[in-house]
């Protein structure tokens, strides 16, 4: 059985990954996917922009090899009027307590892929875009959270021009 | 006299979960509700959508477990176009299945029941976390378990085209056999997994078995609760995860009942509260009788624990003898202690991978007829599987066209959430008073109460934090909150 890639070792794929989160079924929960959606192809070789709704340590998987990555995500905030599509730090993801695999958060991950040596990316950012409904079953968002697809995909693309250089603006 | 509170649903759209503490005039607590986020509005979604998409669509219902939804609604496709699948196909289902399983609890050993499981109860806060088992064996059995993990999904991928929602259930049979050129590495695949379930149990026995503190844990009253047990068994009653009958056993552990899938309307009801949107499952004929233990209240458990205690024993030898070490070392059938679903996990990891040897190494496993066409006009189908943490239900009625008219899920979880409430509610009575110390203490010990049981809802969104938020109020008689604690 083969271990998990090294810390340091060569990249197998793409060095920089955009991953949208996201359940397509869940109303609010798709944004993720349809931000990663509006942004693919618009990047130059070495991004790869990639949708999953895979949860918990199967993000390994998405994770390894990268040297950056950018996961783009919802919340959802204490009031959904006026709440702003936001950056967060890994470190307000939350500490790594999960003892269920349906507890188990990008903390967790993390914490999975350095102690085992799996090369946890350098570099994580989070795009986190406000929710109102993520568990009701419905392939439509709430309006006012598909209005916001664009903003946050061009959200996205700032972030990204820090690392490669991003040429037009989205139309 | 405590005033009457009413704890209003609707605000439960916070991605959070919640535990509200309602204590009387005395101080002691008079009742405690554990609320999670719900999924909500599945029969809505599904009416008039094809039947034939709902294996591919319930896989997305939960991204943990999306082959239990996907198996689940394979069959009850089976069932909905009355066809029965050739030999081949069966094999190859719960050979999938199997290696499902045998993934899943293995991951659940290994990084996440630590805690609860190894560490025990009473460690201190920087112990509980993930990796905790791994931290007592080492780090090099991590590695083996994610790079195993990343084998079997390979296999995965094999028969499904893809390891992420595959295109593999088809009413009738799957997509695609398996090709015989494939078969030696289903096999060696199947040993190594075998060779690793026995290697997790030494492990448990070393760790766990020979520390009477952990044993005691485990048979300590605040976790135990004397409910019904259902589980899927096979023809001789031996646990099955993809086939066979449901079978409940009472909590003294006699046969009680035994139905099809079909006749699971005629078994179980569901309660309703007014505090949730989850509804409660309950034995019909024994009837709802409110939040109680006991031979009189019909609330049931699902999932490890509960397989294994309605059952007679494991379908493979190796199984069958740590079950038999289970259950005589926690004191005979059925085993009423909540911590003991994790050594039940192991025990069915290993019937998962001696089961996956024996459909790997099946001869019939290669036959290229893999599917009898569905000829028959739909009306209803249902179908059952045991998911890693309980036994699924799929229920769909559709109009001559296949398309859906009705639909029902009981997912493993909700099997599990009277007993789950239960769990709650115990724990809080035992530990909380009006002047309760330590917060961090208390959190932990409430939240063994149900970690236990892997409770699957919102998992399946992924609004942050990954991990559930926690919050646990504490209110007096009047509903006045006293303290509120906060797990982020």
């Amino acid at each position: 059985m083969s271990a998990g890639k090294a810390e340091g070792a060569k990249c197998p794929t793409a060095p920089v990954l955009i991953l949208g989160l996201g359940n397509e079924l869940l109303k609010d929960d798709a944004v993720g996917i349809r931000v990663a959606e509006r942004l693919q192809g618009t990047f130059p070789a070495g991004v790869e922009v990639r949708a999953t709704s895979l949860f918990g340590l199967a993000l390994l998987d998405e994770l390894i090899g990268r040297e950056k990555v950018l996961l783009i995500d919802s919340y959802v905030p204490e009031e959904f009027a006026g709440a702003e599509i936001q950056e967060r730090s890994l470190d307000e993801v939350g500490e790594a307590r999960a003892v269920c695999p349906h507890f188990v958060g990008l903390g967790e991950v993390r914490e999975v892929m350095r102690q085992l040596g799996l090369g946890f990316p350098p570099e994580v950012r989070i795009l986190a875009i406000p929710v109102s409904d993520p568990i009701t079953f419905s392939t439509e968002m709430t309006p006012a959270v598909a209005a916001r697809v664009a903003e946050a995909a061009e959200f996205a693309r700032r972030i990204v021009s820090e690392w490669v250089p991003v040429e037009k603006k989205l139309t | 006299m405590a005033q009457r509170i009413t704890i209003d649903p609707i605000t439960r759209l916070e991605g959070h979960g919640k535990i509200e503490i309602f204590l009387d005039d005395a101080g002691k607590v008079s009742r405690a509700y554990f609320q999670i986020p719900e999924l909500r509005g599945f029969e809505q979604f599904a009416v008039g959508r094809p039947a034939e998409e709902m294996p591919q669509i319930t896989s997305r219902i939960c991204g943990v477990c999306p082959t239990a939804h996907h198996t689940a609604s394979t069959k009850a496709l089976d069932d909905l176009y009355q066809v029965d699948p050739p030999p081949v196909a069966k094999k190859l289902r719960e050979l999938i299945y199997s290696l499902f399983m045998f993934e899943d609890h293995a991951l659940h050993f290994y990084f996440l029941g630590g805690p609860d499981f190894v560490v025990g109860p009473k460690a201190p806060k920087a112990q509980r976390n993930i990796l905790g088992v791994l931290g007592v064996v080492g780090l090099e059995v991590g590695k083996r378990v994610i790079g195993m993990r990343k084998e079997l999904r390979d296999l995965i991928s094999l028969l499904g085209g893809k390891v992420i929602h595959p295109v593999f259930g088809l009413p009738g049979g799957v997509a695609k056999p398996m090709a015989p050129a494939d078969q030696p590495k289903f096999i060696e695949a199947a040993k190594r997994g075998v060779e690793f379930a026995l290697f997790t149990l030494s492990v448990f026995d070393q760790v766990v078995l020979k520390n009477k503190e952990y044993v005691d844990a485990i048979t300590s009253e605040m976790y135990t609760h004397r409910t019904y047990y259902m589980g899927l068994v096979d023809e001789k009653n031996q646990v099955n995860f993809y086939d066979g009958r449901v079978r409940v056993v009472d909590p003294q552990g006699k046969e009680y009942a035994k139905f099809t899938a079909r006749e699971y309307l005629e078994a179980i009801a569901e309660h309703v509260e007014p505090w949730t949107y989850v509804k409660f499952p309950y034995l019909k004929k024994i009837g709802w009788k409110g939040f109680l233990d006991g031979a009189d209240s019909g609330i049931y458990s699902v999932a490890p624990l509960a397989r294994l205690n309605a059952s007679d024993g494991m379908a493979t030898p190796r199984a069958q003898q740590a079950y038999e070490q289970l259950f005589a070392t926690l004191g005979g059938k059925p085993v009423h202690h909540t911590l003991a679903f994790h050594w039940a996990r192991i025990v069915e990891m290993i019937y998962a991978a001696e089961r996956f040897v024996e459909l790997a190494s099946d001869p019939e496993i290669v036959d290229p007829n893999v599917r009898t066409l569905p000829t028959a006009i739909p009306k209803v189908g249902m179908g059952v599987v045991e998911a890693p943490r309980g036994t699924l239900f799929h229920h769909y009625e559709t109009d001559a066209a296949g398309l859906i008219t009705k639909a029902n899920l009981i997912v493993a979880t909700q099997n599990n959430a009277a007993r789950i409430a239960l769990s709650v509610d115990k724990v809080a009575r035992a530990l909380i008073n009006a002047s309760t110390a330590n917060d961090d203490g208390l959190l932990n010990m409430v939240e063994m109460a149900f970690r236990a049981y892997d409770p699957c809802h919102a998992c399946a969104t992924h609004s942050l934090p990954g991990s559930m938020a926690l919050k646990v109020s504490i209110r007096d008689a009047a509903g006045n909150l006293l303290r509120e604690i906060r797990r982020q």
